[in-house]
């Protein structure tokens, strides 16, 4: 009898365990949606602002429980179809605590065409519907504008030259690390680099470079810069091209006279500055097969100004040449020096003609001198027979 | 006098002849060996002066010693080459026998230089004129002074100067032949000989020494 009433009870309460606990879950689930409901997005950013093509960015997500009661999360993603994330999920977050905020951060890789993409931002809660939010990202490949503001006409051999860049930001964010490197085979570079650093949206920087070019080439600008940890190289080239110098000084010889005597010439002048630039430290002088002697071996001018002139004197011996160099240094104003060669024909001069003249009066008196000493031999002889 | 030098000059043969009647004496002789020898130290002087000109500024000081030099050597030089002519005549007659002393050769030779004053007052103003024209650079390297003063040497009117000389010379020893003959008692080939050799051997070294120094 008494097992017998053991038993009804014990069937007794297995009937009314469900139907307790069937009351208690639902009471639980409408208190776990009203929290999860206080956890919202409070914050998030991205590093850069902007990304080009190519680019990585960090992007930092930041919730907060404004509720009075834990929430459990099961887990937090982040995802796009067509923005690259390598770690898209923390698959083991645990609770948010009342009043708590909790960090997510991922990376993401913009291997996609310029434009503004929205990833979602999902958090997943154990007991109540998922939080869902959409973070812009901003795909934009405009690069730095590299611009040359200041160059000769014209690059000279040996010529120093200065040459001034414009670098600016017209992108919508900072740019860092800015540098300048010039690179060129052929031509000498006085600075190895220039650092420029940031730049604010809309702002540019000056550099200049000195230069001395000696051949025909390309000078390139290495402009290396970071977008946020991204870094990036743009080139900006410049031909060299080696040819006259339009405003160059151009000394020019006029009015030569030569006279000679003893075999040694002496050859006088004007040199006259027809070019657009100062010549300084002027010499003349001549060369092979000429053979400067003194008194004037060499005549130094000085400066010469555009449009001025000199007069000069040099002296030379030159054996059995029809012509000689004469040849003229001189120096720009960074000390670059030039020579300039004329040819100067030695038989066309008067002076040297009146010189071949031969003594025709001379021989004259020799031919008489001589008909007189043979007519009187000739007379002594016929005497003395 | 006068009558004497022309005899001198053009009958030389009729002047020896009477001068063997006279006592030797070289007083004549000697001063028309040393007027050539004035002339000539005029002659060396001009030719001088320009060369001095080549010399660095800081020897330009002796300059008028160099040149009282040139005139000294010019005129002792002329007087010398008035012994060396005799002595080498005398000797060379000594092979054709010849008799006679010295003394007289040695007056006869230093008549025959009288040709030879003609011969440089004509070629002093050629030398003159071609000097007095000319500029000479200044040069500090040896090398150079002698380029250039070979260079000058080589003007036409110095060369014809040369030959100038050259003939007044062959008139002197046409005059010396004969005061061979007289004075040693030679035959006329053998004072022609004697007097020939060695003057014909110099007329021809400068005659070579002007074709070789590209003269002519």
């Amino acid at each position: 009898m008494n097992y017998a009433v053991c038993v009804l009870v014990c069937l007794l309460c297995m009937a009314a365990v469900p139907v307790v606990a069937q009351q208690t879950t639902t009471t639980d689930t409408l208190d776990s949606a009203s929290a999860a409901a206080q956890v919202t997005v409070t914050e998030k950013s991205i590093d850069p602002q902007v990304l080009m093509r190519g680019d990585r960015a960090t992007m930092t997500v930041t919730i907060t429980n404004n509720g009075g009661v834990s929430v459990p999360i099961s887990r937090a993603f982040l995802s796009d179809a067509s923005l690259s994330i390598p770690v898209d999920s923390y698959d083991s977050v645990g609770s948010i605590g009342a009043g708590n905020s909790m960090t997510f951060t991922f990376t993401v890789r913009a291997d996609v065409p310029d434009g503004v993409y929205y990833p979602r931002f999902s958090i997943n809660y154990r007991s109540a519907p998922s939080l869902r939010d959409y973070i812009p990202v901003k795909v934009e490949s405009t690069e730095l504008d590299v611009s040359l503001v200041k160059r000769p006409d014209t690059f000279s051999a040996g010529n120093r030259e200065t040459i001034e860049l414009r670098v600016g930001n017209p992108r919508e964010n900072t740019i860092n690390g800015i540098s300048v490197v010039p690179m060129g085979e052929g031509v000498e570079v006085e600075q190895s680099g220039y650092f420029i650093g940031k730049l604010e949206p809309d702002e540019s920087a000056n550099v200049s470079f000195d230069i001395t070019p000696q051949e025909t080439g390309t000078l390139t600008f290495h402009v290396t810069y970071r977008n946020g940890f991204n870094t990036h190289v743009l080139d900006h080239t410049l031909p060299i091209v080696i040819s006259e110098d339009k405003r160059a000084a151009r000394p020019v010889v006029s009015n030569i006279v030569m006279t000679t005597s003893g075999g040694v010439y002496t050859l006088s002048g004007d040199i006259t500055n027809a070019g657009l630039k100062v010549a300084n430290s002027v010499i003349i002088t001549t060369g092979a097969p000429a053979t400067p002697v003194e008194p004037n071996r060499i005549y130094v001018v000085g400066s010469l100004d555009p449009d001025d002139f000199s007069s000069f004197e040099v002296n030379f011996r030159a054996d059995d040449a029809d012509s000689v160099p004469l040849l003229i240094q001189y120096k720009d104003e960074d000390g670059n020096s030039y020579e300039r060669e004329t040819p100067v024909s030695i038989n066309r001069t008067p002076s040297s003609e009146e010189e071949r003249e031969f003594p025709i009066a001379i021989v004259a008196l020799l031919i008489v001198a001589a008909v007189v000493v043979a007519g009187i031999i000739v007379y002594s002889w016929k005497k003395k027979a | 006098m006068t009558a004497a030098v022309t005899d001198l000059l053009i009958n030389p043969g009729r002047f020896f002849e009477q001068k063997m009647q006279e006592k030797e004496s070289l007083t004549i002789p000697f001063l028309v060996v040393f007027v050539l020898g004035i002339i000539s130290a005029a002659t060396a002087v001009l030719s001088t002066a320009p060369f001095l000109a080549m010399l660095p500024a800081e020897a330009a000081s002796f300059t008028p010693i160099v040149m009282a030099i040139s005139a000294g050597a010019a005129l002792v030089a002329s007087l010398v080459m008035w012994v060396v002519c005799a002595v080498i005549f005398f000797v060379i007659s000594m092979v054709f026998s010849g008799t006679g002393g010295f003394k007289r050769v040695l007056e006869f030779v230093g008549y025959g230089f009288l040709p030879q004053i003609i011969g440089a007052a004509v070629t002093l103003p050629i030398s003159y004129l071609y000097f007095a024209d000319l500029t000479i650079p200044q040069v500090s390297d040896p090398a150079q002074i002698e380029e250039v003063t070979r260079q000058l040497l080589a003007a036409p009117e110095l060369q014809i100067a040369v030959v100038i000389s050259l003939l007044f010379l062959i008139w002197s020893a046409n005059i010396w032949i004969f005061g061979m003959k007289e004075s040693r008692t030679l035959s006329t080939r053998n004072a022609a000989i004697t007097v020939g050799v060695p003057v014909g051997l110099y007329v021809l070294s400068q005659l070579s020494g002007l074709l070789f120094s590209g003269g002519f």
